[in-house]
């Protein structure tokens, strides 16, 4: 019988199939573990969450209070920036700088001899000269020139690019060169 | 009524496995991808560090530079090199070379002039790229002795207008000698865009030192400066703009 004053007729206590009673302890287990576990993750992973959010957030407002000021002063960027790129380009222009003034001492030495008639120069440094010597003993001279000045790297490859009597007498002679300006 | 009683049998077991699932699914529904969005957002976070960085560094950068400093410093340089063909600073230093020089110029062209524009756009030649400029070819004749034809060929590489020589030609056939040079002039453009992440550096001493150089540089003529200067950046958000 049960308590007195107990006019239920239903038992109270619900009875788990016996045959089931073991696993019911380990789903129990489980369950509670699993709960535990995902509660327990859940206020970690939330809290992390909501702390790199906020980071995001903070450095978001960050990078655009910067970029304001930066395009503020944008002006001052561009001034820099061209400053930059046009010393980068000077640098190289002043590096690679050609003067024509050794082709002149040479042609000084040249025409302390004989008599220049022209004197070309192409885009590949190649110097082409034209000098009217009196003499083949002027000619030899005007080219032991141009060898000593082979010697010293001044001028390359030279050549005799020509050798033509003149119609008033004497020789023009053509001498070739590549000249490192 | 067989439901109920398996109902009243299973009771437990069915609410603890409905547990068992609810918290699984949490965990794999909720919780993974939450772990996932959070380390997605932690990288954001250390992008967006680096790059409030970079950002704060060039503020505080910008903030220390004077800005009429580098305005000085474009306009020495871009008479130099100018933002454009600029042909009127190649006429103008021609004459002023050959007027001290005192070579009588027959003619001066320009070959293929092509666009007035800024052309920032074109493709450079190989020469050019190698340069990092671009370059306008042009040709000068004149007459006079050996000595000023060397003087004008020599000076017109030493102003204020930066200039090489490609090629030339002298004739000394006739009683005055004649010369014929083919020079390019550089010129090379602003720049289009000014970059709102990319992190600047102040002027190095070697920088300093080529704008000194170059200030030094005698001046092929005043009005090409203040043909520069009036091109000059000012006042704009993007200064470089058209």
């Amino acid at each position: 019988m049960g308590r007195a004053g107990n006019i239920n007729l239903i038992t109270t206590t619900i009875e788990t199939a016996p045959e089931f009673a073991g696993y019911f302890k380990i789903l129990q287990k489980v369950s509670y573990t699993s709960l535990i576990v995902l509660i327990v993750s859940g206020v970690i992973v939330g809290s992390i969450f909501a702390y790199v959010s906020s980071r995001q957030s903070a450095l978001r407002t960050e990078k655009n209070t910067l970029l304001a000021q930066i395009n503020r002063q944008s002006v001052t960027e561009g001034l820099l920036l061209a400053v930059k790129q046009r010393v980068a380009v000077i640098d190289k222009i002043l590096a690679g700088k050609q003067g024509v003034e050794p082709l002149f001492a040479i042609v000084d030495g040249v025409a302390a001899v004989g008599k220049p008639v022209s004197l070309l120069l192409d885009e590949f440094k190649t110097v082409t000269i034209v000098v009217h010597v009196g003499s083949v003993g002027e000619a030899i001279t005007v080219a032991d020139g141009i060898l000593e000045k082979a010697k010293t790297n001044v001028i390359t490859k030279p050549a005799l690019a020509s050798f033509t009597v003149n119609k008033e007498g004497g020789f023009d002679m053509g001498i070739s060169f590549v000249v490192q300006l | 009524m067989p439901f109920k009683k398996f109902l009243r049998l299973y009771k437990n077991i069915i609410s603890m496995s409905v547990w068992s699932l609810c918290a699984v699914g949490g965990i794999l529904f909720g919780v993974f991808p939450l772990a996932q969005k959070s380390v997605t957002v932690w990288r954001n976070v250390q992008a967006l560090t680096k790059e409030v960085n970079v950002l704060k560094n060039k503020s505080d950068m910008l903030a220390l530079l004077d800005e009429d400093t580098l305005r000085r410093h474009v306009l020495t340089l871009a008479s130099a090199v100018p933002p454009d063909k600029s042909l009127p600073s190649i006429l103008t230093a021609v004459d002023t070379v050959s007027g001290g020089s005192g070579l009588a110029i027959g003619d001066v062209s320009l070959i293929k002039p092509g666009s007035l524009a800024t052309e920032s756009a074109k493709k450079l030649s190989q020469d050019e790229a190698k340069i990092g400029a671009s370059l306008l070819p042009f040709s000068v004749s004149g007459r006079g002795s050996f000595d000023q034809i060397r003087s004008f060929l020599s000076a017109i590489t030493t102003v204020r207008r930066m200039f090489r020589v490609r090629s030339m030609n002298i004739s000394f056939r006739d009683t005055l000698p004649s010369v014929r040079a083919d020079l390019d002039a550089y010129y090379y453009p602003y720049p289009s865009a000014v970059g709102t992440t990319q992190s600047i550096v102040n002027l190095t001493p070697e920088e300093e030192q080529t704008i000194a150089l170059v200030g030094k540089i005698p001046l092929a003529s005043a009005t090409s400066v203040s043909a520069m200067s009036a091109s000059m950046p000012s006042g704009k958000d993007d200064p470089f703009s058209p």
